[in-house]
């Protein structure tokens, strides 16, 4: 047996193990700017901060397209990457892609989980989430009980409109009846609703492909050109799993002073799935970063004590679990973090990256392990309002306070819009010191 | 009952506080105490908050609660506006479809004593003007989580000084009359001289101690 990790690790990322380079000059500019990175991210003195624009629809607005033709017309969204790249040359490419998807796909399936545009929300604006209460009160028991039944016959047909054949869909346990069970198992399969949704999916299937071979090999040939991606993998805190998309943010603050210890049971059997679902999406993009958005357990959102049962604990089990396969997770930090700082403290050991949105970095500094690179902070209200030497000057100034190992430069946020010039001097600050 | 009622609505003691609520009503107590009680329980409920020791979702919860009590006393009674700190219009700025800030700006600034007029989301400028028209508010309260915000916010305030009903914007000071608000999780000192408004808050407990400065301001000018 091989001693070499079964996925990919900081080492195969830095090397570009498994990418097909355009030539010899794009592998050796690929490896100089993923080395910037793994240096700080080790303390080992890399020859700049590295800049990381964490970012959704910017490279679009940055082409000068709306995010109306970037979901529904996948060459502009092509052409907005490439530009983004061409103009930029960042030292990391965004995971932008992976968060705008087809919105001809999310059309044929009726997905209900958000306002896109041309689907509810204006043509110029970013896509939003609904955040309703997809699993009721009542379902507990029945998520309890099996997870993916739930998922397959109660969760698809709620949140998409033009799944709904999926509640026939047959229970698997039927098959341990033998062939007594297999009539009653394939039935459901002939009933016109679900003919219909498979034929959605079908459709659906099929506009996803489509996209992923034209925006995936965007990315590939991006990547290929020389340009590390930040990030292949994701998950999600076991709570706000829970809270984003199926039990809505309202119902889950209600559970939490309603029914506690039924939240309790859900989250903690959230984990091993959260934990499944980074490696799983690491180990298929063939990159260690796994992004985990942290949502609802910023300061306002819970009691120190509730932050300490519901949240951090999970979360800290799916870090753990993350650095033990050799992944790097990358915990963005959105709203405010400051009276969390002791809590997360704890944390286990490994490579990881926390990313701020609206948490003071040098306290940030002082509280977590000296292990832990921190990333964010730059505000889209400086990028978005006032003019590039002011950018610069507070990009400096940061980097000058957080200094040169374990700082990666960034925007406190996922960007969507903000001034071209601006985002700039961002990403140049570094270069020009 | 009446000091228990309210300590239990404080407590968030959903069971306990609703039960009261009814007994009293069976037993033939004017529903305005009652209301008096339940005001009294969620003043010290926003108070708990500001102090940090609840947080959103308590105020969620408490909301619920109030909820579910109002709707008991408006089956006795038609429910009475007592005397109002102050008006305010508030709404998410269009394009952006986010309302637990917005809502918990409402929730606190109801509980202080003003009359807030709530918009909802998504709500373009000329509705504001409509409502400003209308309500002719101490305070314009513009909330948004999106970047995009920032533009509907400027657009917003715009509009509003076009249709002269605030003052233009004095970089010196406040403006006279009816000042603007903003708030929402992006929002900052850059984003406020942008906008042109008179403040910025990122919290609810924050919105409403400003909104009390301006209003002895001009009680003060008065």
């Amino acid at each position: 047996m091989s001693d070499e990790p079964a996925g990919p690790t900081l080492e195969t990322w830095q090397r570009g193990d498994g990418i097909d380079f355009a030539d010899e000059d794009a592998k050796a500019d690929y490896q100089r700017r993923a080395k910037r990175m793994v240096d700080a991210l080790r303390g080992a003195d890399p020859d700049r901060v590295p800049v990381n624009l964490l970012s959704t629809f910017y490279p679009v607005f940055h082409a000068g397209y709306t995010p109306e033709e970037a979901m529904y017309e996948g060459e502009k969204l092509r052409d907005s990457l490439l530009t983004f790249v061409d103009d930029l040359e960042p030292d990391l490419f965004p995971w932008a892609a992976s968060l705008i998807p087809s919105a001809t796909a999310l059309e044929i399936v009726d997905y209900q989980g958000f306002d896109w545009p041309g689907d509810g929300s204006s043509p110029e604006t970013v896509y939003q989430a609904r955040e309703r209460e997809y699993m009721g009160v009542e379902d507990y028991e029945a998520f309890f009980t099996d997870p993916s039944d739930f998922f397959i016959r109660q969760y698809l047909p709620e949140v998409f409109g033009e799944l709904d054949g999926m509640a026939h869909f047959p229970q698997f346990s039927n098959l341990t009846a033998g062939i007594a069970g297999v009539h009653p198992y394939l039935l459901p399969f002939g009933m016109p609703p679900m003919r219909e949704t498979l034929q959605n999916l079908l459709d659906a299937g099929e506009e996803a492909m489509r996209w992923q071979q034209l925006i995936g090999g965007t990315v590939e040939e991006i990547v290929g050109a020389g340009y590390p991606q930040s990030v292949g993998g994701i998950t999600l805190a076991p709570y706000d799993m829970l809270g984003d998309m199926v039990r809505g943010t309202h119902a889950i603050m209600m559970d939490l002073k309603r029914r506690p210890e039924t939240l309790l049971e859900a989250v903690d059997r959230l984990v091993p799935i959260a934990i499944e679902m980074g490696i799983t999406s690491a180990h298929v993009n063939n990159n260690p970063f796994v992004f985990i958005p942290l949502h609802k357990g910023a300061d306002g959102f819970m009691s120190g004590e509730e932050f300490e049962t519901f949240y951090w604990p999970q979360l800290r089990q799916v870090i753990e679990a993350l650095t033990e396969a050799d992944l790097v997770p990358w915990l963005f930090a959105e709203g405010r973090y400051t009276s969390r700082l002791e809590t997360i403290s704890d944390l286990p050991e490994g490579e990881m990256i926390w990313h701020f949105q609206d948490t003071d970095l040098e306290l940030v500094r002082e509280t977590l392990p000296e292990s832990v690179t921190i990333a964010g902070d730059v505000s889209t209200g400086l990028l978005n309002t006032r003019e590039p030497e002011a950018v610069t000057e507070y990009s400096q100034d940061l980097i000058e306070r957080m200094g040169r190992n374990r700082f990666v430069l960034s925007p406190g946020v996922g960007l969507d819009e903000a001034k071209p010039a601006n985002v700039k001097a961002m990403m140049d600050a570094p270069k020009n010191r | 009952m009446s000091d228990e009622f309210v300590q239990a609505l404080a407590d968030l003691e959903e069971e306990r506080a609703i039960e009261m609520a009814k007994e009293r009503l069976d037993a033939g107590e004017d529903p305005m105490a009652v209301l008096d009680d339940l005001k009294k329980g969620m003043a010290i409920v926003g108070d708990r908050y500001d102090a940090e020791e609840y947080f959103i979702p308590d105020l969620m919860y408490a909301g619920d609660i109030i909820d579910q009590i109002s709707d008991l006393l408006q089956e006795e009674m038609e429910m009475e506006e007592g005397e109002k700190l102050g008006t305010i219009v508030l709404g998410t700025v269009k394009d952006d479809i986010h309302d637990i800030g917005k809502d918990l700006v409402f929730f606190m600034f109801d509980l202080n004593g003003f009359d807030v007029v709530d918009l909802g989301v998504d709500v373009p400028p000329e509705k504001f003007v409509e409502a400003v028209e209308e309500n002719d508010p101490d305070i314009i309260a513009l909330s948004g989580f999106l970047t995009a915000a920032f533009d509907s916010m400027k657009e917003t305030v715009e509009a509003l000084e076009e249709a002269g009903l605030v003052e233009p914007f004095n970089e010196d000071g406040l403006r006279d009359g009816t000042k603007i608000m903003i708030g929402g999780g992006q929002i900052t000192a850059d984003v406020r001289n942008y906008v042109r408004a008179d403040g910025f808050e990122t919290d609810a407990p924050s919105g409403v101690r400003l909104a009390k400065e301006w209003l002895k301001t001009v009680e003060a000018a008065q």
